[in-house]
């Protein structure tokens, strides 16, 4: 009563007005309650959880600015585990071409002597694996990050899988046979490449029945599905083709080229037309049609494969008893009208061996006007002549003559008679024809090389030193061309 | 008042150089304000005190003075403005007691407190303050940015958000506001005549004020810059958040003392035989004071004239002089050591002064790039040069930092930026067989990362600084800013790993240091000789 009394006298003696001056440390006090309110709010651990969140979808999009700031933000906050934030650390610095700093992560997380943090060790024997420049030593490592991930989780796939590449690469199939049984049975995928071991150990009988597994599991898999699974038809025509089933294995291919025209199934087709050629020629040599069907189906995708562009050169070697009978089979053929531009082609070749170079010009010229790729694989054709073991300079040189009749201004052909004109030691036509072709190549390293060779022959050290340079600058260098 | 003036001019000398020295320090610099301040507290108050005045008694006047010549002659000695500061505040204190006894003393406590407020506390416990009020500011801000979503990282006092650094200029300073403000509100809650409570109460909320105050300009900043890409923390924004946030701490202080009077003196008349006052009556305590003092009779026998006629008076204002005189020559001697040492202070050292560390030093090897983005040095100077050398696979940066005003400890620099410090030695010239000593210490960042620091510090007269604790003077240890603060230099050499440098890595960085350091040095002394 007391209490209540003194508050009532307190209250009577004030002067409530006067409080409006006091507004400004009201408003003042309101906030550092708001902020007590929000520190009250502040969970370590959610806050732990949005960053992770962040992080991680940073890596993914490539913000590797956010995610380095999320890691860091992470790290900070002491959020577990803390090997885990490192690691995206590394990464986020690695794509933000903090090179050392995300090596000596990389180095703290997984280092070599003991095992680390699973993933970082496979990332590190990932990105040694991918190395364009691969050395033992670089190997070494990788094998070594690889045993010490295995260590952490003997049933991790990614490890698994990539040791017994390494043990593949090192040719230790027992080895990598282990490690591939370990994967298959979680992941089927690796099939295949189990089938490929065994046969690579000499072990067929168990190599064929990893290999119909695998073609019954990417069969399945492109199967189930409405739409084009390249991945699985690729790897399903290549256990067919290891089983020797060519010919399901070429159509598993072109039905999947027909259906998205992926750009990867052009090699392969060209690939299991050249086994299939060679399984031809080996098994049947008199099936002269075959072999030219199926040269002329492969060259058709891969006009640079260099397999069958050889067998189209054996093809032109009629000689021998039955030279004549081939030479009329070929002929016969023609007539029918079947495979025309090959059969020229073929024809051109031989009369060429002949000594009839105004019939070999004629064959070619057919060749070319019945089927838009023959230039193609004429030019191919010619630089393996030219840059082979056994070079065949002259005959290289009528080739991409005859090409470059019907095509005088394609950079790619002027470039190939360049190179053979260097060969021939025909200077002064080289450099025209290379300077013709640079500016107009998207990789002109080995045309670079050839000019220097050019102009070095011409006498012009200078010239020839500056082709040298730029002909050692790093870059691509295809030669064959489509 | 002739003896005033001798008096006076005892202190004189060191106070002038106090006054120099405090002007050096930015968060100081309000110091004129502040005796402007004391002097018209002092003189308001002056009027209230009822006529005459009573002198004190001798003996504790004595006794004051004795320990203000005590104070003085130490200072002089030791050649400390800030020693010679706290004997002038005595003295100070001995002739309020002398004229007015206890009274006239009462009513100058408000000025001698606002005076105090300008006399650096010992153990630099300002600057820790400052510096952890910065820490709360940071702290508390990066909380609040979580919750409003904005993503950055902390690193120490410094901020950071995708692509860019935040605070990076201020990380290693604490909030130099703080000292104005709470000067500030001293001089409006005394000139106020609030109770000593309200007083505290006033003190403590314009410390919060400014906590606030830069909880709120951190996280707008940030915020801003994330959100927007709107800069205020650093340039021309910078300065005028600054200014308002001030005027916004003197607006809540005053508002604040409306509040302590509103709760703690009535203002209402109360029922009649209660004994209360009419509204707009005096508010405090104070005011029971009478609002206007007694003249004093005339020929009354003040204590001017007292002091004035007193044969000791005059004597004690001539030994005082007399103190002043010898400081004046010991501040003479001081001034010229300093101009006979090999080196002078910043104003002689050559404008666009450079220095260089040749291609090869030892096993290492001067990298080209400009600063490698994994170490980064700190450095405080106005002026800083950085080399970066490899050797192996280890890469050392080497900072030359200058001016600085005073030494600088630059662990305080890393600890601010987000490194523990996990060891810290000094080795002086013999300890480390070298021709100076050095500091070296170890830290660890939240990232992991371990830091290997060497570091020394060499004054405009060439005294290497960098002692160890039990070696320096008690002062020293104490870290009073005794003496006027030398101008420094500092050599420092960083290596980072995420492993502990092995032992004879160690051994290597520092041979490395002591020899950038063996270079770096004649090259500052050569530039800092005195121009023709």
């Amino acid at each position: 009563m007391k209490v209540t009394r003194s508050i009532k006298a307190w209250l009577k003696t004030r002067e409530p007005r006067r409080l409006w001056w006091a507004i400004p440390v009201f408003l003042a006090t309101g906030a550092w309650v708001g902020f007590a309110f929000c520190m009250m709010n502040w969970r370590p651990e959610e806050v732990a959880h949005r960053y992770a969140n962040l992080a991680d979808r940073a890596l993914v999009k490539k913000d590797f600015e956010t995610a380095r700031i999320a890691s860091q933000r992470l790290l900070g906050l002491g959020a577990e585990p803390r090997d885990k934030w490192l690691f995206g650390l590394a990464l986020a610095k690695a794509g933000v071409g903090r090179d050392k700093e995300a090596s000596e992560i990389f180095g703290m997380i997984a280092p070599l002597d003991r095992a680390g943090y699973l993933p970082a060790h496979l990332f590190v024997a990932q990105a040694l694996l991918l190395r364009t420049n691969l050395s033992p030593q670089d190997i070494k490592t990788a094998e070594q990050h690889l045993v010490h991930a295995i260590s952490l989780n003997p049933r991790f796939l990614g490890a698994n899988e990539l040791l017994a590449q390494v043990y593949i690469r090192d040719g230790r199939w027992e080895l990598a046979c282990e490690r591939l049984l370990e994967v298959v049975a979680a992941q089927p995928e690796a099939t295949l490449l189990l089938a490929a071991v065994f046969k690579a150990k000499g072990d067929n009988a168990t190599a064929r029945s990893w290999a119909e597994r695998a073609a019954r599991f990417h069969r399945e898999k492109v199967e189930a599905s409405t739409l084009d699974q390249p991945k699985h038809r690729l790897a399903w025509a290549e256990a067919l083709a290891m089983l020797e089933d060519y010919p399901t294995a070429c159509d598993v291919l072109e039905k999947g080229w027909e259906q998205s025209a992926d750009k990867s199934y052009v090699r392969p087709l060209g690939e299991v037309c050249a086994a299939w050629v060679q399984s031809v020629a080996k098994n049947k040599p008199a099936d002269l049609e075959t072999r030219i069907k199926l040269i002329q189906r492969g060259l058709q995708y891969a006009p640079q494969n260099e397999t069958l562009l050889r067998q189209l050169v054996e093809l032109g070697h009629l000689e021998g008893p039955q030279a004549q009978t081939a030479r009329n089979t070929l002929a016969g053929k023609l007539a029918e009208g079947k495979h025309a531009a090959i059969i020229h082609f073929a024809l051109g070749l031989d009369a060429w061996q002949r000594g009839d170079p105004e019939l070999a010009h004629k064959h070619f010229s057919l060749s070319f006007e019945a089927a838009p790729h023959m230039p193609d694989v004429a030019n191919n054709m010619a630089l393996i002549l030219a840059l082979g073991q056994q070079p065949d300079l002259p005959r290289a040189f009528a080739i991409i003559q005859s090409v470059l009749e019907k095509a005088p201004n394609e950079a790619n052909f002027r470039e190939t008679r360049g190179q053979i004109l260097v060969k021939l030691g025909r200077w002064q036509e080289a450099v025209v024809d290379l300077e013709y072709a640079l500016p107009l190549l998207r990789s002109p390293r080995l045309t670079h090389a050839a000019l220097a060779e050019a102009y070095r022959g011409l006498g012009s050290q200078e010239l020839a030193l500056q082709h040298q340079r730029l002909a050692q600058t790093p870059g691509e260098s295809g030669r064959a061309k489509n | 008042m002739r003896n005033g003036v001798l008096f006076g001019l005892g202190y004189a000398p060191l106070l002038v150089a106090f006054f120099v020295n405090l002007w050096s320090r930015p968060h100081y610099q309000f110091f004129p304000l502040a005796l402007g301040g004391a002097a018209f507290l002092a003189w308001a108050r002056l009027k209230e005190v009822p006529r005459p005045l009573q002198p004190g008694r001798p003996l504790p006047t004595g006794t004051l003075l004795t320990l203000s010549f005590l104070c003085l002659a130490v200072a002089t000695l030791l050649w400390s403005p800030w020693l010679g500061s706290l004997a002038a505040l005595l003295g100070l204190v001995a002739v309020i007691w002398l004229v007015g006894s206890q009274k006239l003393l009462r009513a100058m406590v408000p000025a001698l407190l606002l005076v105090l407020s300008i006399i650096p506390p010992p153990l630099a416990l300002d600057t820790r303050f400052a510096e952890e009020l910065r820490v709360l500011a940071v702290n508390g801000s990066s909380h609040l940015l979580d919750l409003w979503g904005v993503t950055h990282s902390q690193s120490g006092n410094i901020i950071e958000l995708p692509g860019q650094k935040l605070l990076v200029e201020e990380a290693c300073s604490g909030i130099n506001s703080v000292l104005i403000t709470m000067a500030g509100c001293l001089f409006y809650m005394l000139w106020r005549r609030a109770s000593f409570v309200c007083i505290l109460l006033a003190l403590f909320g314009s410390v919060s004020f400014v906590l606030l105050g830069n909880l709120a300009r951190i996280t707008l900043g940030a915020w801003l810059k994330f959100r927007h890409g709107i800069e205020i923390l650093s340039g021309w924004p910078h300065e005028m958040v600054g200014i308002l946030l001030f005027g916004s701490y003197m607006l809540l202080i005053f508002s604040l003392d409306r509040l302590l009077t509103f709760l703690t003196s009535p203002s209402r008349r109360r029922k009649a035989g209660q004994g209360s006052r009419l509204p707009g009556e005096a508010e405090s305590a104070y005011s029971q004071m009478p609002a206007q003092a007694t003249p004093p009779p005339s020929g009354a026998g003040g204590t001017p004239l007292l002091l004035s006629r007193s044969s000791w008076a005059t004597a004690v204002s001539c030994v005082f002089a007399l103190l002043g005189m010898a400081e004046v020559a010991r501040g003479w001697m001081h001034h010229q050591t300093g101009k006979t040492q090999p080196a002078m202070a910043k104003s002689t050292l050559r404008e666009g002064a450079t220095f260089t560390l040749p291609e090869r030093l030892g096993a290492w090897t001067r990298l080209t790039s400009e600063s490698p983005p994994l170490q980064k040095v700190e450095t405080l100077g106005v002026f800083s040069q950085v080399w970066h050398f490899r050797r192996k696979d280890t890469v050392v940066s080497v900072a030359l930092d200058y001016p600085f005003k005073g030494y600088h400890d630059v662990t305080l620099c890393y600890t601010l930026r987000g490194w523990k410090l996990l060891e810290r030695v000094a080795r002086d010239a013999k300890a480390a067989k070298a021709n100076a000593g050095f500091a070296h210490a170890e830290m660890q960042n939240e990232l992991g990362q371990h830091g290997a620091l060497w570091f020394s510090t060499v004054d405009d007269h060439g005294h290497w600084l960098e002692t160890p604790v039990l070696k320096r003077d008690f002062l020293s240890r104490l870290k009073v800013p005794w003496r006027a603060d030398p101008i420094t230099y500092r050599v420092q050499a960083l290596a980072t790993s995420y492993t502990p440098l092995p032992a004879d890595e160690q051994e290597q960085v520092k041979l490395f240091f002591m020899e950038a350091r063996a270079l770096l040095w004649p090259q500052l002394a050569a530039q800092m000789q005195p121009q023709p």
